[in-house]
């Protein structure tokens, strides 16, 4: 089936990115020959052989990034082979990492599910648009609750993660539990007032930025040892949240016990933090 | 072996991070080490090293953290807030990479 996708990434300065995408996508009984595998069931190929391997990349990078809404949108459970026909694109503002958000959302025009929020910011330094991919489980709870409560909460997830761990669902356990990271940092800097509690104020969503925040909050900082372990958990959840890299049993297992640290600090200073 | 910075002139906290870890370097001519600021309070690290390929992530931090823990100064190690440590081909598939060679204008 032959999908056909324009992505515009329209910023504040006066250049925009266009790429059209002409691609399809079929079930296979069996694997492909010549193709990239992406997933155990996702492979990805190219018609056109003049496509630079870096563009190719990046094309590649976007399906991996919501690869799992493929995969819940195609639940036959056969092989899916994606081919790229052609992509044009407008020469004089052309960034080839933008083929990372078109490719993403032209998976979510060819298996119907919800674009991904793409964040494209300009950069005056580099003079180009920075590129990212908001994933949708950093959207905001949707009731705001105290951090105590929230705390509450994360503890009782942080536990659930293990539980999965122990049962050897190692990709669901870490990414429950980067995501417990996430949030119990936020209700630090919440219950400190480095962020406001009113839901329709941007938070920062990442963990390296709430350890950036917290950092800065001029109470007591966070200590090295549990930075290291935040650390860890910022950097590999980046892969893990889109189901990249899968970890192994010793990672996962090196990952809850670093999150563990992080949320028991941060249960630590909300128990105990004077506002 | 390549160590660099996305700066001109990268402050002295990236630069001694960077010369802390020719040490790697040196016993690793296929490593490739940069290192920038993100923003006042943000050191990110990526080493894409052809070597990780016999590491896990967990065995690759200890390689490095130990010689980070050793020889920089803990100010300097409390604003590191990205350590990517990634094989050749790793780093071609890493969401984590796209986003250290396209990093967010940072609003903190």
């Amino acid at each position: 089936m032959v999908v056909n996708c324009k992505y515009r990434l329209v910023g504040k300065v006066s250049w925009t990115i266009a790429i059209n995408i002409s691609a399809e996508w079929n079930a296979l009984t069996e694997p492909p020959s010549e193709a990239t595998q992406l997933a155990d069931w996702l492979w990805f190929s190219c018609a056109d052989r003049t496509v630079p391997v870096e563009e190719l990349h990046y094309f590649m990078l976007g399906l991996k990034v919501v690869s799992e809404d493929i995969e819940k949108q195609e639940k036959g459970g056969g092989t899916i082979l994606i081919r790229v026909l052609d992509i044009d694109f407008n020469p004089t503002d052309y960034q080839s990492e933008g083929l990372m958000p078109a490719a993403a959302c032209w998976a979510a025009e060819a298996f119907h599910f919800p674009k991904p929020e793409i964040i494209g910011k300009y950069d005056k330094e580099r003079k180009r648009y920075a590129i990212s991919v908001k994933p949708r489980t950093d959207s905001l709870p949707e009731e705001v609750v105290s951090p105590t409560e929230s705390m509450k909460t994360s503890l009782a997830g942080l536990r659930d993660a293990q539980r999965l761990l122990e049962q050897g669902g190692l990709i669901s356990a870490t990414k429950g539990a980067g995501k417990i990271v996430r949030i119990a940092l936020q209700d630090v800097a919440r219950k400190r007032g480095d962020m406001p509690l009113h839901p329709d104020v941007p938070l920062p969503v990442s963990i390296e930025d709430l350890v950036i925040v917290l950092g800065r909050s001029g109470r007591k900082a966070i200590p090295l040892r549990v930075n290291k372990h935040a650390v860890r958990i910022s950097t590999w959840y980046r892969d893990l949240q889109f189901g990249i890299r899968p970890p192994n049993r010793r990672e996962a297992e090196e990952y809850m016990h670093s999150a563990t640290e992080v949320v028991r600090w941060a249960n630590e200073v909300i128990q105990h933090d004077t506002v | 072996m390549t160590r660099s910075s996305r700066g001109m002139h990268p402050d002295s906290s990236v630069q001694q991070l960077l010369d802390i870890l020719a040490r790697y370097d040196d016993q690793h001519p296929n490593a490739k080490i940069d290192a920038y600021r993100q923003n006042s309070a943000s050191i990110r690290l990526r080493i894409i090293d052809p070597a990780f390929e016999a590491h896990d992530r967990v065995q690759r931090e200890e390689l490095i953290w130990e010689i980070l823990g050793r020889l920089l100064p803990e100010e300097i190690q409390s604003q590191i807030t990205l350590v990517l440590l990634l094989t050749p081909k790793e780093a071609s598939f890493s969401f984590a990479n796209f986003e250290f060679e396209n990093p967010l204008p940072s609003n903190l």
